[in-house]
């Protein structure tokens, strides 16, 4: 191998490792909060639901209740695949359509100010019809939170997976959406730096060998 | 009825004797004869004949005198049948003929005969068996011969009745009148010989004993006629000609001499007929003529001779015998005798005792009532009259409508365009001087005519109104349009602008006439399909959403944007139709089902659009789906007027 075929190959790995990070950023992570204020004293129940036939998984972490506490978890209507049994609302919850088409998590809460959590899907896109990933929050008084779903489900937010980038919708005011900026990983770094290193060592070897 | 007296055969032995007193000497036959079979239910006639003794000494014999104690021959005379077996049995002697008298004086030349009337029901009250019949005479008298006196036997063999002959119907039959007469029941033998010769005509014994019979009822005429015909009936049934019996002989003799050779005191008569009137009908038919034969110098009714009745110029004489004083014919009018005045000729030919005279009168026959009756004839309104027809009623001799004279004419007042109802026939023109002719009416009855109201098919696309209906007309007579019905035509049908395509039966009513019987005839309203919507699958992008699911109403939820990527604007409405749907899914929210464009049977939803050039716009689908399973389906778009 020639100096000048090992600086190329140098050159194209560190360009690979620095510009190929985007595909570690596939998946769609919002932060997502709730105003639940309004909610008051009693039982309020949230519903996260995933529907689809994409394989796609949503992962809820982070999940904080504003000063409320967590209640049981609904399992006449949690059904299909993720989080069944356990405290979600602390332990964090993760729903996949891998296998069913229809997967929802329940859980009962006393309401806080608000509800927060990072949100974590992932993109697999399908088509005609996209998964999504959606959530409704029903009052002690078990009426859902109205939304301007024009469904009429009163979705307060819903994320269809149609793109590796897809649309977050939000139907109230009294959701709020952010999304994280993005950052390298610790392999990536890894694999930057050793680019770096190895083109820095190339390179005094070539002006070596001009010399 | 007379009988031969066997009286050799009976000498008395004491006739040889020197007695100086005379003796009667008795002898008996039954039913004429001295040894016979008689039958059970067959009369029994016993003559008893009753002699002196001394008659063969000539006339200075002394009388023989017999005079009952009592003067009652009923004790004298006793009649006694003695069986086989020593039975016996008795009858009273009835006297039926002579003697009359209480005493009984015969010289040398006289006798007596005396008989008993054995009935039907005696005879059939003996047993079987064989019998010895004897008859005595027992007289105690002072005044004349007194003892006893008895006949020799004679034999009767009584048995049942068999089938008989017809000679021994004959003799019964002769028995039976014999004895009727002998009772004195002259009818009654006259009408078992009659009934006889009912049964066999031309028995000439038969029609003698007739003969006779009426003899002794004084019907001489008849005697004669009745005479003639047995003297006739013999020499006919004879193949030879030979003499007829002479005791028939000499009776038709006897009568003839009678009835042509009137004597010095022969009455005169008077001849009268009945003064007839007949209809002409009665011609070719027995008609029953009299005549009335009088004596002016006798108050006894002419009962003999024979009047010839006949009409002048009409038909033949027919004789008829008196019969108390009236002579009556059967007589036949010939067919044809038209109506007029004839005269009826009465002769009388007289007999012994009667001369013989006519007489006249005048018989008419008059016209015969005929009714000629006009036909009751219908037809519907607006027909023209058919010839009418009449019936005659009252024809005779065979008459039938063309030998009448002149013309039938029968006429009504009703036209071709007369309304229905019943109007007069009236006939005329006929006429018949044997007939009495009356015209009867009849009736022609018009009935209203057939109109058939047709409601005509229509059709119109399906969602569109009814059109107008109309009819047609089929029946019209008279050159009568829609304009001569009353009433207000209306037809209608049960299909509304929203039935679904098909047909229905158009209806219609309201119309009424005095001359048509309406009939109304359904039409058809034919509903067709509407067109399909226009497929615009092609003109639209579709985005799917994901699917919401409610936990609340446990549906599921998707948007669709559907994009108008054509030039221009698709106008509503919009049919978003989901084909292939997952079969465990159903929309909820479902417009229907495709039932116009292929395929069909699909659920859809449809939006009221239009969609401009390169405007979006959104449906929400929602789905049930029990099972929870994946929802998948083919999206197709339909637009515009039409159907899905």
């Amino acid at each position: 191998m020639t100096t000048k075929a090992l600086f190329r190959m140098t050159v194209t790995l560190a360009t690979l490792l620095v510009f190929g990070q985007r595909g570690a950023f596939a998946d769609s992570i919002e932060d997502v909060t709730v105003n639940t204020s309004s909610l008051g004293a009693g039982s309020s129940e949230v519903f996260f639901f995933l529907t689809g036939t994409g394989g796609n998984t949503a992962t809820l972490s982070g999940i904080l209740l504003g000063g409320g506490s967590a209640g049981a978890v609904d399992l006449t209507n949690t059904t299909g695949t993720g989080t069944t049994a356990g405290n979600g609302l602390t332990s964090g919850v993760s729903l996949n359509d891998a296998t069913n088409f229809l997967n929802i998590f329940a859980q009962s809460f006393a309401a806080g100010s608000s509800l927060t959590f990072v949100l974590d899907l992932t993109t697999n896109v399908v088509s005609p019809n996209p998964d999504q990933f959606s959530f409704v929050i029903l009052d002690p008084n078990g009426s859902a939170i109205p939304t301007s779903d024009p469904t009429g489900f009163d979705n307060l937010m819903t994320i269809n997976l149609d793109s590796t980038t897809p649309t977050t919708n939000i139907y109230s005011d009294l959701v709020s959406v952010t999304s994280p900026t993005a950052a390298p990983e610790p392999s990536s770094l890894f694999l930057l730096a050793s680019g770096l290193l190895a083109f820095s060592i190339a390179r005094k070897r070539f002006r070596a060998r001009c010399a | 009825m007379k009988r031969l007296l066997v009286l050799l055969a009976f000498l008395p032995v004491a006739a040889f004797a020197q007695q100086p007193q005379a003796a009667p000497d008795i002898t008996i036959s039954a039913n004429g004869a001295t040894n016979i079979n008689l039958y059970q239910g067959w009369p029994l006639i016993v003559d008893v004949t009753i002699m002196n003794s001394l008659r063969f000494q000539g006339g200075s014999a002394p009388l023989l005198v017999v005079a009952p104690a009592s003067g009652n021959w009923t004790d004298a005379i006793q009649l006694t049948a003695t069986s086989s077996s020593g039975n016996t049995f008795q009858w009273p002697f009835k006297l039926a003929g002579s003697p009359s008298n209480p005493t009984l004086t015969l010289d040398t030349n006289s006798y007596v005969t005396a008989n008993w009337q054995i009935s039907f029901s005696d005879t059939l009250a003996l047993p079987p068996d064989t019998y010895q019949l004897t008859a005595t005479i027992q007289i105690t008298s002072t005044t004349g011969w007194s003892g006893t006196s008895s006949t020799s036997p004679v034999s009767i063999q009584v048995g049942p009745e068999p089938t008989l002959t017809q000679d021994q119907q004959q003799l019964k039959t002769l028995l039976v009148s014999e004895y009727q007469t002998n009772t004195g029941d002259l009818d009654g033998a006259l009408t078992t010989v009659e009934q006889y010769l009912n049964l066999n005509p031309g028995d000439v014994v038969a029609m003698t004993a007739a003969a006779n019979l009426l003899e002794l009822q004084g019907y001489p005429g008849l005697a004669y006629t009745e005479a003639l015909n047995a003297v006739n009936a013999f020499e006919q049934a004879e193949p030879t000609p030979i003499e007829a019996p002479s005791n028939l002989l000499s009776m038709y003799q006897r009568l003839f001499t009678y009835m042509t050779t009137p004597s010095s005191s022969a009455l005169p008569t008077d001849v009268t007929t009945s003064n007839t009137q007949i209809g002409y009908s009665s011609a070719n038919q027995a008609i029953t003529l009299t005549a009335t034969v009088t004596s002016p110098n006798s108050s006894s009714s002419v009962n003999e001779g024979t009047v010839t009745l006949s009409l002048t110029g009409v038909g033949s004489p027919v004789s008829a015998t008196v019969l108390q004083g009236t002579a009556t014919v059967s007589y036949t009018i010939p067919g044809g005798t038209v109506v007029g005045n004839y005269v009826l000729q009465a002769n009388y030919n007289g007999t012994s005792n009667f001369l013989s005279s006519n007489g006249t009168s005048q018989l008419t026959i008059a016209a015969t009532p005929l009714t000629i009756t006009a036909n009751n004839v219908s037809r519907q309104y607006g027909q023209p009259n058919s010839p009418f027809t009449a019936t005659y009623g009252g024809f005779a001799n065979g008459d039938t409508g063309s030998t009448l004279q002149g013309t039938l004419t029968c006429t009504t007042t009703a036209t071709q365009s007369s309304a229905p109802g019943s109007y007069p026939i009236l006939c005329a023109g006929l006429s018949s001087p044997n007939y009495t002719i009356a015209f009867a009416r009849g009736t022609l009855t018009i009935t209203p005519d057939s109109l058939t109201v047709t409601a005509n098919n229509t059709s119109r696309q399906y969602g569109q109104s009814n059109p107008p209906f109309t009819v047609s007309y089929s029946g019209f007579v008279n050159g009568d349009t829609a304009s001569a019905l009353t009433g207000t035509l209306s037809c209608s049908t049960a299909a509304t602008a929203s039935s679904p395509a098909g047909t229905y039966p158009i209806s219609c009513s309201g119309l009424s006439s005095t001359n048509y019987t309406i009939t109304y005839v359904p039409g058809q309203l034919t509903i067709t399909p509407p067109p399909c919507a226009s497929n615009v699958t092609a003109s639209l992008a579709v985005t799917r959403s994901g699917f919401s699911y409610s936990p609340l109403a446990k549906r599921y939820a998707q948007t669709l944007t559907l994009t108008n990527t054509a030039g221009s604007t698709i106008t509503g409405p919009i049919y978003v139709i989901l084909d292939n749907l997952t079969s465990s899914a159903a929309l909820y929210n479902t417009g229907g089902s495709t039932a116009c464009a292929a395929p069909t049977g699909s659920p859809y939803v449809s939006i009221a659009g239009p969609i401009g050039a390169g405007a979006s716009t959104n449906v929400v689908l929602q789905f049930t789906d029990p099972t929870n399973a994946a929802i998948s389906y083919s999206a197709r778009f339909l637009a515009g007027a039409g159907q899905p």
